[in-house]
């Protein structure tokens, strides 16, 4: 008879510490933050530029720029540009986020040199063609047609309109009405003042060396920046209305958006409610999966998500489930909120919660690509790498009763936004 | 490419083992992957791979949640189940490396299958069906498409299932003798990657799952798929937007000759802004928003599709023709060096940013182990490298022509 083995001990994670990356600064004042590692030869960099969303005249400018930035040259056409870029085996991608206008490019680490050139070309003398624009304008509006379709997009749309306003950079949502009413005028423009003129802060993460370093430095050093245009203001305007009910005809399934502004990065709180929505929603063993879809199977999955941004925040509860649970689940999101604002919760489930949180910190500094990428989006959130240090010791010793403060603190549900997209 | 190093051992029970060391991470993955998917299913019983990859995470007496001592390690884990088998995973950090060992051998053997779990993962299934392949705007196409392309092999319904009503009617002793005969350790396979050393992997794999019973477990024979001999065609009509209209081949099975030339063809023919149906249909000829081609990936005979959305004002007949044109102009005239190294060399960054992952690695051992041959994780890269704009040329004159070719018009019910 075999002995049944003892289960292994679980060990405690301890707090996950950011190690700075190499730092070089260019006579322009120029930032170039290397995060190296060897072991494939293949390289990214990534430009970002002080700017995304937040420094738009009219929503969808940004994201237009983006998706034409390998539009033609005076040398190359589009075709031909991204032919070049293809046949090196290299990709360009430009994204426009809320506050970083990014440009990147993934490499092997023997095409470097070349790719760069190509995306230095990109970046200096972009002509946007009429007809690159046009082509643009009509997939993308037939794109958005299709959207529309969906629940899923609609409940998401009227949610980020409702809380932060239809124009506001955290409240749309790519819509037809703002891609119809672009112009090249102001594409050009924004290209103009919020990219090419602009100072970016340069990553570079993988298999790379000193003569690439040099090559940056060639490319950029030489650049004089104006200083900067003034950061645009925006107000939000929140709807006074919290429920929406929209009909989409024939759906067999609705949508349901829920949540409120919140606190961003910067506030003390952050740490320990990243860690409420995680018990709440925010992974497989949530409470609202547990209930909802572990135990009432009304979805397939359900999630609730903190979403910080330079200047604000929100908390968003999403789900999908059949027409006929709608008024259920909703009532059972709620019964969810009160329990956890008002019964102390479980230490298990309060350690069970910080390790899994614990894990995706250290999940994020796993690498050289993924150190990079949470390094930079500390920076565009406007925040110093230090925080990633603080948060994680901060969630480690979060108490029961902090758990309970936060939730009556930012998870009332008198003041939540409640939207649902279905039949 | 760097080499991907990995030791295999088979345990007495018939498991597989490979081990892969990679010390750059703080991670561990434990990737288990059963040789069991919706093309074992019977025909009046879809979707029940995948419905039993739900009820894995049901528990057992010892770990009545499975999540939850992963959870406490700082780990994570999911699973996925497609046509051919169904993959599990387990990343946690390296200190609690031996958790998953555990968990892992022990929902292969103590799984607790009840009518209560069933019934509520049926309703969990239910929902993920509607949310993915009835709700959304053409969410159909899959279903619609097998069913043309395959009159016999079992790929002629997706992994979700045929309908809605196989799924409810699954019976617990269905589950029980699906759990009983492919659970087994014969019948999987376990890749262990990441910051461990290999003496402790094969250790702990002897000592956690070296008790489990061999099974003696026989590969059910699967009806091969006959040649296609005439063209196929289907006119649907849906409440969507705008018509689409998508073309399926059979292709190649995996490991036959044709693969790569299949795979490389879909991206000369839509990867990208340089490639073809992008500059000539979309661009030029503005037809279509989108059109993409890709192959499905299958073990057994696959399928090679191309599906394009029109847009509003545009003849379907006109938008299927230009297809035609450009696939015609390809077997005609070739395809130039030029075009065959951009897509290879391509296709090498990619392979090289997925092996970055530590669990593309994991799986990617797992499922070539599976094939039969665990080296092709190295040998692949090469094989690629081998192909070339004349062997390409020479597969799209052979599969994709008009008497093979499935085509389905599905049309918005505003053309009706």
């Amino acid at each position: 008879m075999q002995v049944k083995n003892t289960p292994p001990r679980i060990q405690a994670l301890s707090a996950p510490v950011f190690k700075l990356p190499e730092h070089h600064v260019l006579s322009n004042d120029i930032s170039i933050w290397g995060f190296f590692d060897d072991s494939q030869e293949i390289t990214r960099i990534d430009f970002v530029f002080d700017s995304g969303k937040w420094e738009e005249k009219a929503p969808e400018i940004a994201h237009c720029v983006a998706k034409l930035f390998k539009s033609g040259t005076h040398l190359m056409n589009a075709f031909q540009m991204s032919a070049s870029i293809d046949y090196l085996g290299s990709t360009i991608k430009a994204y426009a986020g809320y506050h970083g206008f990014t440009i990147s490019l993934y490499t092997l680490r023997k095409n470097i040199f070349p790719s760069l050139e190509l995306l230095n070309d990109c970046l200096q003398d972009n002509i946007f063609p009429e007809n690159e624009f046009e082509t643009y304008i009509r997939n993308t509006n037939s794109k958005l047609i299709v959207q529309e379709e969906k629940t899923e997009f609609l409940a998401e749309k009227s949610f980020r309109n409702a809380l932060f306003g239809e124009t506001h950079p955290y409240g749309y949502i790519p819509d037809k009405q703002w891609v119809e009413r672009l112009n090249l005028q102001e594409i050009k423009e924004y290209f103009l003042h919020q990219v090419q003129n602009k100072k970016p802060t340069i990553y570079i993460a993988g298999s790379y060396d000193h003569q690439v370093i040099q090559e940056i430095k060639q490319l950029f050093a030489q650049k004089q920046y104006a200083k900067p245009l003034p950061a645009r203001q925006h107000l939000i305007y929140s709807n006074p209305q919290f429920h929406f009910e929209l009909n989409k005809k024939g759906s067999i399934q609705s949508s349901i958006a829920m949540g409120k502004r919140s606190i961003n990065k910067m506030h003390p709180d952050f740490a320990k409610l990243s860690l409420t929505n995680v018990i709440f929603g925010g992974y497989f063993g949530s409470r609202l999966m547990k209930n909802i879809r572990e135990d009432k199977g009304y979805t397939y999955g359900i999630y609730s998500a903190l979403q910080t941004y330079r200047h604000d925040a929100n908390i968003f509860i999403q789900t999908e489930t059949s027409n006929e649970y709608t008024r259920s689940c909703i009532e059972e999101i709620k019964i969810e909120i009160n329990k956890l604002q008002q019964e102390l919760i479980s230490n298990r489930e309060l350690s069970q919660a910080k390790s899994y949180l614990l894990g995706k910190y250290l999940s994020r500094i796993d690498g050289a690509f993924s150190q990079m990428e949470t390094f930079k989006n500390y920076q565009i959130e406007g925040l110093n790498i230090h925080s990633f240090n603080t948060f994680a010791k901060t969630i480690q010793a979060v108490s029961q009763q902090d758990i309970t403060d936060m939730a009556q603190k930012y998870l009332s549900y008198e003041d939540m936004y409640q939207i649902t997209a279905g039949n | 490419m760097s080499h991907i190093q990995f030791e295999k051992r088979i345990l007495k029970n018939g498991l597989t083992v490979i081990h892969h060391l990679d010390t750059n991470t703080p991670f561990v993955v434990v990737n288990t992957l059963y040789k069991i998917g919706s093309k074992h299913e019977h025909p009046t019983k879809t979707g029940f791979a995948h419905l039993f990859e739900h009820l894995m995470f049901e528990g057992t007496d010892d770990v009545p949640y499975f999540d939850g001592p992963l959870q406490e390690s700082g780990g994570e884990n999911n699973a996925f189940t497609n046509n051919d088998y169904t993959n599990y995973y387990d990343i946690v950090p390296d200190i609690n490396a031996e958790i998953p060992f555990w968990l892992e051998a022990d929902r292969m053997v103590n799984l607790n299958i009840n009518s209560s779990s069933l019934k509520l993962q049926k309703k969990v299934v239910i929902e993920e069906f509607k949310e993915n392949y009835i709700n959304p705007p053409y969410g159909d196409i899959q279903h619609l498409l097998r069913n043309m392309v395959y009159q016999k092999h079992p790929y002629q319904w997706p992994t979700i299932g045929k309908n809605i009503l196989d799924i409810q009617n699954a019976t617990l002793k269905d589950v029980k003798a699906f759990y009983q005969h492919n659970y087994v350790p014969d019948n999987c396979i376990l890749v262990i990657a990441g910051n461990i050393q290999q003496k402790i992997t094969f250790e702990w794999a002897e000592k956690w799952f070296g008790h489990i019973p061999k099974s003696s477990f026989v590969e059910r024979e699967i009806d091969s798929e006959p040649t296609q001999t005439a063209a196929r065609e289907y006119t649907h009509y849906a409440d969507v937007p705008q018509s689409m209209i998508i073309i399926g081949f059979q292709m190649p099975r995996r490991l036959e000759i044709g693969y790569f030339e299949a795979d490389l063809l879909t991206d000369i023919l839509s990867s990208g802004q340089s490639s073809r149906f992008h500059q000539k249909l979309v661009k030029e000829r503005k037809l279509f928003s989108e059109i993409d081609a890709y192959i499905t990936g299958s073990i057994d005979t696959g399928m090679f599709v191309i599906e394009g959305r029109l847009h509003e004002s545009i003849d379907i007949k006109v938008a299927e023709e230009a297809i035609w044109h450009e696939i015609f102009k390809l077997q005609n005239e070739g395809i130039s060096e030029m075009e065959i190294e951009k897509v290879k060399n391509q296709m090498m960054t990619y392979m090289k940013f997925s092996d970055a992952s530590l669990l593309n690695k994991a799986i990617n051992l797992a499922y070539f182990e599976m094939l039969g041959n665990v080296n092709l994780i190295n040998e692949e890269a090469n094989e690629y490298e081998k192909i070339t704009a004349d062997s390409t040329q020479s597969f799209c004159k052979k599969y994709l022509n008009p008497q093979q070719s499935s085509t389905l018009y599905y049309l918005s019910s505003t053309c009706k």
